[in-house]
């Protein structure tokens, strides 16, 4: 399915062959300079988009995504294959993130993790104007979702990015945030939700137009 | 007390995805060529590290037998050169003492033997408590008058 934002179409998200990843995983492994180059090629940019939106500041985004790069190819040796390459990659982004936000005690205005459980039942979604095969996004929307992404605490933010925006499973996440599926799926739906409020007044100046 | 963790249910999940097209349509975010640059650069360093290391892991005991041997032999030789003790055992003199000892020696020798000449002991010398420049003669003069 293909989005469109404006007048520009958005292609879909490149799928890897098994194989060849499987190879360049090996040669990555043994260090190898080139071969860890084209890894870069097919990460550099969603793991530079997950790290731009865990950390705000666009030049420490650049920085904490080369040093990402550099951890990954130091330890390559030792990825054992147990979890997939991606989920390795994002596990040491997520956890240089929080390192880097510990450091600047930078906690950013966030959504509480306790909010109301009463939301799952409040939470009004029959909006048909969001099915995805109707989607008509605006550059003015994607600033919008930016910043509502940008004002969630950085537990309900990791798991929307890596579950709404990688398309990772339930099962992927929880073994990267080494949290339970059930907590994946209570901070998946308190994002949304959150996302969703900070949408309404777009929503509601639509509907004037 | 902590409250039970509640979980939202598959539908109402299902239900909250009307915003994922919209997280999912935001523009993909592309490093500059300049990022890029750096990275390789640094990429470069962290591969002749790595090389560095290959080298001297060839050196240093791996996981081979024969690596392990040649470790346990290295401990040894480092354990036997820092136990085994270097000299004779006992107080440990310096050159300086040793030649002050010598000169002193030969001191003695050289007074006793101009005192007392051939004959006479250290302890005849000290019964007669002569001073130790007393000549020869003297003291066979006054061994004669005793």
């Amino acid at each position: 399915m293909e989005m469109v934002i404006g007048s520009q179409v958005l292609p879909k998200m490149r799928v890897e062959d098994p194989s060849t990843e499987q190879a360049l995983i090996d040669r990555c492994r043994r260090q190898d300079v080139e071969a860890f180059g084209k890894f870069v090629d097919l990460y550099q940019n969603r793991v530079f988009g997950f790290v731009r939106r865990m950390v705000s500041n666009p030049d420490e985004a650049a920085d904490v995504t080369q040093d990402v790069f550099i951890r990954a190819y130091q330890n390559f040796e030792r990825f054992d294959g147990r979890s997939s390459v991606r989920t390795w990659l994002f596990r040491i982004a997520h956890n240089l993130c929080i390192d880097r936000a510990r450091k600047q005690d930078r906690t950013p205005q966030s959504v509480s993790m306790a909010a109301d459980h009463d939301d799952f039942e409040g939470m009004d979604v029959a909006d048909t104007r969001w099915q995805a095969d109707h989607v008509l996004m605006r550059e003015e929307l994607v600033a919008i979702v930016d910043a509502a992404i940008g004002t969630m605490s950085e537990k309900l933010r990791s798991v929307l990015l890596l579950h709404d925006r990688e398309d990772m499973p339930y099962e992927e996440i929880a073994e990267l945030l080494t949290i339970p599926v059930g907590t994946v799926k209570s901070r998946l739906f308190l994002a949304r939700a959150h996302l969703q409020r900070a949408l309404q007044p777009y929503l509601q100046s639509e509907d004037a137009v | 007390m902590n409250q039970p963790e509640k979980f939202p249910t598959d539908a109402q999940l299902a239900a909250s995805e009307v915003v994922v097209p919209a997280v999912k349509a935001m523009p993909e975010d592309v490093p500059s060529m300049a990022w890029r640059s750096a990275l390789n650069d640094r990429l470069r360093e962290e591969s002749a590290k790595v090389e560095r290391k290959r080298r001297w892991r060839m050196w240093l005991p791996g996981r081979s037998w024969t690596g392990n041997g040649l470790a346990v032999a290295m401990a040894a030789a480092i354990t036997f050169v820092m136990l085994v003790p270097r000299g004779p055992s006992g107080r440990d003199r310096g050159p300086a003492d040793f030649e002050s000892m010598l000169i002193e020696t030969h001191r003695v020798e050289t007074s006793l033997a101009n005192v007392t000449g051939s004959g006479l002991s250290v302890a005849e010398q000290d019964a007669y408590q002569l001073p130790s420049d007393v000549s020869m003669d003297v003291m066979q003069f006054e061994a004669d008058a005793f």
